[in-house]
């Protein structure tokens, strides 16, 4: 029963997720000549190319750099400090990642424009080309991201014993407690959070565009929009892929199976800071929310004249947003169901190659939506009576597959928090397998799953590339109708439905924060 | 990991937790006198709805014979066939009560009744009287028109949206990938470039619609795959803070003069209209004068913007002087009452670009008749007025056309003169020879 | 009342958690050199009544002095741990594990500030002591459960503390070993002439290891006096 779910979880995943995108990378090595490395060749000798993939490593890892200094102290902070609304304050601290990057950006964008037209003898109006610069574009995808080192430190740090820290701070100080004892233990997550920045920003498009920094996911959107050649386009891919397989290797030497799991099952209550460290803790917290959050948001509300033709625009969009909830619940109740599947095959499987999986999903996930978009329509569009293509159907097992990687990599991390021997217990006690899963496992990882379920549905809330290829005709949901009537809008119509996409996501949040702000939700990473 | 053999192993420690199933068999005799504490500890230890299979009884629950108490004995080691398992002394309400205890079990059963929601949402698979079109044209304009097609002829309008000019790479990748298989009947593009490529890849088919009989021939194609109607110009605008009236630049090439230095912005000419009318430059100049053209403009500082509503932007905040930018979002920024004013280039020399929205049919739609008479409405100066009339103010092609005042008409603008299928194929080459140039 | 010879004094310490008053009016007077067992069920408030002499936790009210000083005074803290001179054998061990027996044991000297040259036969000397030489290079995780047992407790004493805290540090061994260790934990605080307050449930340990007893019930101290 056991063998044949977690068979029937991997087939699915494959058919939906690996298959179509393998199917794309055929799909590029078939040229007109029949089967060559030609698309693979041009990549090499295009020196312009090499140029934008240093462009891209470079804003990559400094953004990755600056996003966990910032947010590997925040996440002490929240840990370790006596916070009173400590779950409210992390919730004001995950927006920016929670928020489509390019909202993020026209708000900076925005308030950084009014900046510079409120003192111009202070040289603001600099500020206006060093953002739309490298390292402006730095900033501010380090402002986007910042939240999941924060969080995985956090997480991290929950996970170290308070005696270890503890058994240290009796014979030294704090700073070489935190220094020697606390770093070292937390620093395999730390990593981990890093390189997933590194993997986000290194995709991103939308916001090197709007800060016009070249890069070279710009190369890969160009390859499909303008020449429409997929199997060229595909080939593109390739470098991006490459680096993060080689960082992903270079993480894995340097840390081991620690990446995901730790060495320590429970979490406990983190050793408290001394007491005159948490002022200045909250200093920083604050100033990361003036900057990552406030920032923007008043950037967009400067914009906003007047709430009329907002109010026009959302009487069309009552069908859109229905569609958009049904669609977005049902995302995250199958990715979270599937994930679990997953992780908890790699979690507990003994092949050798089991680590390899990681890095699969974490390729698969850098992977733009728009290949897996057009794999799937190649694959799946096919005649037939029990075809599902043009139905809703396809474009939730699409969104499925776009996001259960990461449900799936982040489940199988906390799967391997919980101890086998729970799970022993219960089947020699009889449990049949569907049992120890419903009512060992998903218990134990009730926090865990509530968590990865809001990320998904915030997640596919916003997606667009893969709507817009798979979307059956005649129906709409809310991002792409905002996303159609975004362009030729004046400011203050842009800056409402940013503004108003912005509060539906806020609005999950805070019904998540009420539910779990008595209890340390998301600390069980 | 686990041995196999302890899953299936049949020890009677099993039986608790199956107690409610009446199919299983009873506990070996022996056993029956431990099963029996075991109960009597546990009713201690739980309220009675959170032992055993829950769903189980839920299920029993909603099936029982209405009026029927629901009782049974939990601690009895033979359950009999036919008699309803359940829960001992627990009253209906506690029983229903376990539906919220355990809002997990119900996980299954929701997402079936919101899948459902879903199915019936979506549209129908079967042929019925409907039309399926993709429209890349921007929607607020778009859907006005294409409810006017419903309600007119009573058709039902299925159409997917998109927009050309941000950055998805959207409903022409899916035109092209669904060809084995068409989806759609038409595609309504509000650029020209993507039809074209389109039609290189075989995704349209030829039709020539009664109603286009009145459009001139440059706007349409000789083999019927596309017509064009309603457009918009590429125009200069500028910002009349930065910029005095009789000095704003007439035509593209007043952009590479030395007094407008880092002042102007162009969008990206890899994608959306810049990309049309950087190709239309190439094959009008030719590769030499376009290629210096570019060069200079790049001498110059010309910055290059994402798209066109970030040129828009940049002119009307006076972050930038002078900005190429299309009709509408020029038109935008004037009803705004933002300080700028636009000039159409080239009118007294090689001509405006001019870029019409095509339509096309789609090679092996699932509704190709319906398709046909939607390409007749578009084409219609009925559509093309109410273009003109919308906030995109596009320039109607349809002699008869009646346009508000401050749309020109066609006749005045003196289009700039172009084989759009020229355009398309330079395309490629045109952004080759770009990128190096502009640094992109 | 300064007798010389005390070395830990606690007077009137309480703490609470919430509204449970973990522990109640404490109070101890522990001699230099002795072993002072403290004995109770578990969640009578040991643990916590251990932490607040490590300066781990801080009481409410009362004072707590260490070698003569006031280390906590009415429920203000007036030295860190770090400067009490304390040794701490943890119940869960809490040995680092990112780092070598060898590291464990040498961070306690470097914070210290013991010479690098003394540093070594110091280390050499410990492992000696609690017969863990040749281990010098494994990672904690490697040893069984009685080497970490062992490791802790050289950790706890390579420092040169004058008073060891040790709260239950048997519990989790088998009861041969148990035995084993009892007799050889004794022998090496007498020969150290460590100071040492012991945390127990277990009565055979305490009359083992005890040269005084405090028996403790629901953050009370009820009865002090010694193992006869």
């Amino acid at each position: 029963m056991r063998n044949w779910t977690l068979a029937l979880a991997g087939l699915l995943f494959a058919g939906i997720a690996v298959l179509p995108v393998g199917w794309m990378f055929f799909i590029s090595f078939r040229t007109a000549e029949g089967f060559s490395l030609a698309n693979y060749l041009n990549l090499l000798s295009d020196a312009r190319q090499r140029t934008l993939l240093i462009q891209s490593l470079l804003l990559s890892l400094f953004s990755a750099l600056l996003a966990s200094v910032v947010g590997a102290p925040l996440g002490l902070i929240l840990a370790k400090t006596s916070l009173r609304l400590r779950a409210w304050w992390r919730l004001l601290l995950v927006t920016p990642l929670l928020l489509p990057p390019y909202i993020l950006t026209i708000g900076l964008i925005f308030s950084v424009n009014a900046l510079s037209g409120l003192n111009t003898s202070l040289s603001l109006g600099r500020l206006v080309t060093w953002i739309h610069s490298l390292p402006g574009a730095v900033l501010v995808l380090s402002l986007c991201y910042y939240p999941i080192p924060m969080l995985f430190t956090e997480a991290a740090l929950c996970h170290v014993g308070p005696r270890m820290e503890e058994a240290a701070w009796l014979v030294a100080g704090w700073r070489r407690t935190l220094l020697t004892i606390t770093l070292p233990l937390v620093l395999p997550l730390v990593f981990a959070g890093f390189l997933l920045v590194f993997v986000l920003t290194l995709g991103e498009l939308s916001v090197p565009s709007l800060l016009g920094v070249r890069v070279f996911a710009t190369e890969v959107y160009t390859q499909f929009s303008a020449f429409f050649n997929f199997g060229a386009a595909t080939a593109t891919t390739a470098p991006l892929l490459t680096l993060i397989l080689i960082l992903a290797g270079v993480v894995r030497v340097l840390t081991g199976e620690r990446l995901m799991s730790n060495r320590r099952n429970q979490i406990s209550n983190p050793l408290q800071l001394p007491s005159n460290w948490h002022g200045a803790g909250r200093v920083l917290l604050i100033v990361v929310f003036l900057f990552a959050v406030c920032l923007p948001v008043a950037g967009l509300i400067s914009r906003i004249h007047d709430m009329r033709s907002l109010w026009l625009t959302a009487q069309n969009a009552v069908g859109d947003v229905i569609n958009s909830l049904i669609l977005s619940c049902l995302v995250a109740l199958l990715s979270v169901g599937l994930g679990l599947l997953l992780g908890y095959w790699r979690a507990r499987s003994k092949a050798r190659w089991r680590s390899s999986i990681d890095i699969l999903w974490l390729l698969l996930y850098t992977v733009p939506g728009t290949l897996l978009g057009l794999g799937l329509i190649d694959l799946w569009n096919r005649a037939g009576h029990y075809s599902i293509y043009g139905t809703w159907g396809l474009l939730l097992l699409a969104l499925v597959a776009r996001h259960t990687p990461i449900t799936a990599l982040w489940l199988s991390g906390s799967v391997r928090q919980v101890s086998p021997s729970l799970e022993e217990a219960a089947i020699i006690h009889g449990a049949s397998w569907q049992r120890v899963i419903f009512r060992i496992l998903v218990p134990c990882l009730k926090k865990n799953l509530s968590a990865a379920a809001m990320l998904i549905f915030i997640l596919s809330f916003g997606e667009l590339a893969l709507t817009i290829l798979l979307i059956p005709p005649g129906a709409s949901t809310l991002s792409l109708r905002i996303f159609t009537t975004i362009t030729n809008s004046p400011d203050h119509v842009m800056a409402a439905l940013c503004l108003s996409q912005s509060l539906i996501v806020f609005a999950v949040l805070i019904l998540m924060t009420v539910k779990y702000s008595h209890t340390h939700f998301n600390r069980q990473l | 990991m686990l041995p196999k053999s302890l899953e299936k192993s049949e020890s009677p420690l099993t039986r608790p937790c199956e107690r409610f199933s009446s199919v299983h068999p009873s506990p070996p005799e022996a056993m029956k006198e431990f099963v029996g504490q075991r109960e009597r500890w546990s009713v201690l230890d739980r309220p009675p709805w959170k032992r055993g299979d829950s769903f189980q009884a839920l299920l029993n629950f909603f099936t029982r014979p209405l009026g029927e108490e629901v009782t049974v004995k939990i601690g009895s080691p033979r359950p009999q066939r036919g008699r309803r398992a359940g829960v001992k002394g627990a009253t209906a309400a506690e029983v229903h009560n376990l539906g919220r205890s355990k809002v997990s079990k119900l996980i299954p059963i929701v997402s079936f009744f919101l899948f459902s929601c879903l199915i019936a949402c979506a549209p129908s698979k079967k042929i019925n009287n409907s039309v399926v079109i993709y429209v890349s044209a921007d929607r607020p304009f778009s859907e006005p028109v294409l409810e006017a097609f419903q309600a007119k002829s009573g058709i039902e309008v299925k159409a997917v949206y998109d927009t050309e000019e941000t950055k998805s790479t959207g409903l022409a990748n899916r035109l092209v990938a669904e060809k084995n298989r068409a989806q759609a009947d038409a595609f309504w593009s509000g650029e020209c470039v993507r039809t074209l490529i389109l039609k290189k890849n075989g995704v349209l088919a030829p039709y020539r619609s009664p109603s286009a009989s009145t459009i001139a021939s440059t706007f349409k194609d000789a083999d019927g795959f596309w017509t064009g109607f309603s457009g918009r110009c590429r125009v200069i605008l500028y910002n009349t803070q930065k910029v005095k009236v009789n000095e704003a630049p007439q035509s593209v090439f007043d952009l590479i003069l030395p007094t407008w230095k880092g002042q102007v912005t162009v969008s990206d000419p890899r994608f959306g209209t810049m990309s049309f009318h950087s190709a239309a430059l190439f094959a009008v100049l030719g590769n030499e004068k376009a290629t210096q053209f570019f060069r200079d403009l790049a001498n110059n500082d010309v910055k290059v913007s994402p798209g066109n509503s970030d040129v828009r932007r940049l002119v009307e905040n006076g972050d930038a002087a002078i900005g190429l930018t299309d009709t509408d979002d020029a038109n935008t920024s004037l009803n705004s009452g933002k300080p700028v004013a636009i000039v159409y280039p080239d009118k007294k020399g090689m001509g405006v670009p001019f870029m019409p929205n095509m339509v096309s049919l789609i090679a092996g739609g699932p509704n190709p008749d319906n398709g046909k008479k939607l390409i007749d409405f578009l084409l219609s100066s009925e559509a093309e007025e109410m273009l003109a009339k919308s906030e995109a103010v596009q320039i109607p092609l349809q002699p008869s056309a009646r346009v508000p005042s401050n749309v020109p008409s066609i006749q005045s603008l003196n289009p700039l003169k172009v084989d759009y299928s020229n355009v398309a194929d330079r395309l490629e080459e045109t952004i080759r020879t770009l990128q190096p140039i502009l640094k992109l | 009342m300064d007798d010389p010879s005390t070395h830990l004094k606690l007077s009137h310490v309480s703490k609470s958690f919430g509204y449970r008053k973990v522990v109640d009016d404490v109070n101890l007077e522990v001699c230099r050199s002795e072993t002072f067992c403290v004995l109770g069920p578990s969640g009578c408030g040991k643990t916590t009544l251990l932490r607040m002499i490590a300066g781990l936790e801080i009481p409410e009210s009362g004072s707590i002095e260490v070698g003569g000083r006031p280390a906590v005074l009415d429920g203000k803290l007036k030295i860190p741990p770090q400067d009490r001179g304390i040794g701490f054998v943890f119940q869960d061990l809490a040995l680092w594990p990112h780092m070598t027996v060898w590291e464990n044991l040498r961070f306690v000297l470097d914070a210290r500030k013991v010479k690098q040259s003394d540093q070594k036969r110091q280390i050499s000397d410990m492992l000696d002591l609690v017969r863990l030489s040749g281990f010098e290079k494994s990672s904690p995780e490697s040893l069984s459960g009685g080497e970490q047992q062992r490791l802790a407790i050289a950790r706890a004493l390579v420092g040169g503390p004058s008073l060891l805290l040790l709260d239950e540090p048997l519990s989790s061994l088998d009861a041969h070993l148990k035995r084993h260790l009892q007799t050889e934990l004794a022998q090496w605080l007498n020969r150290l002439r460590v100071t040492a307050v012991l945390i127990t449930h277990d009565q055979s340990e305490a009359f083992v290891m005890a040269d005084r007893l405090a028996i403790m019930s629901q953050g009370r101290i009820l009865q002090v006096g010694t193992p006869q």
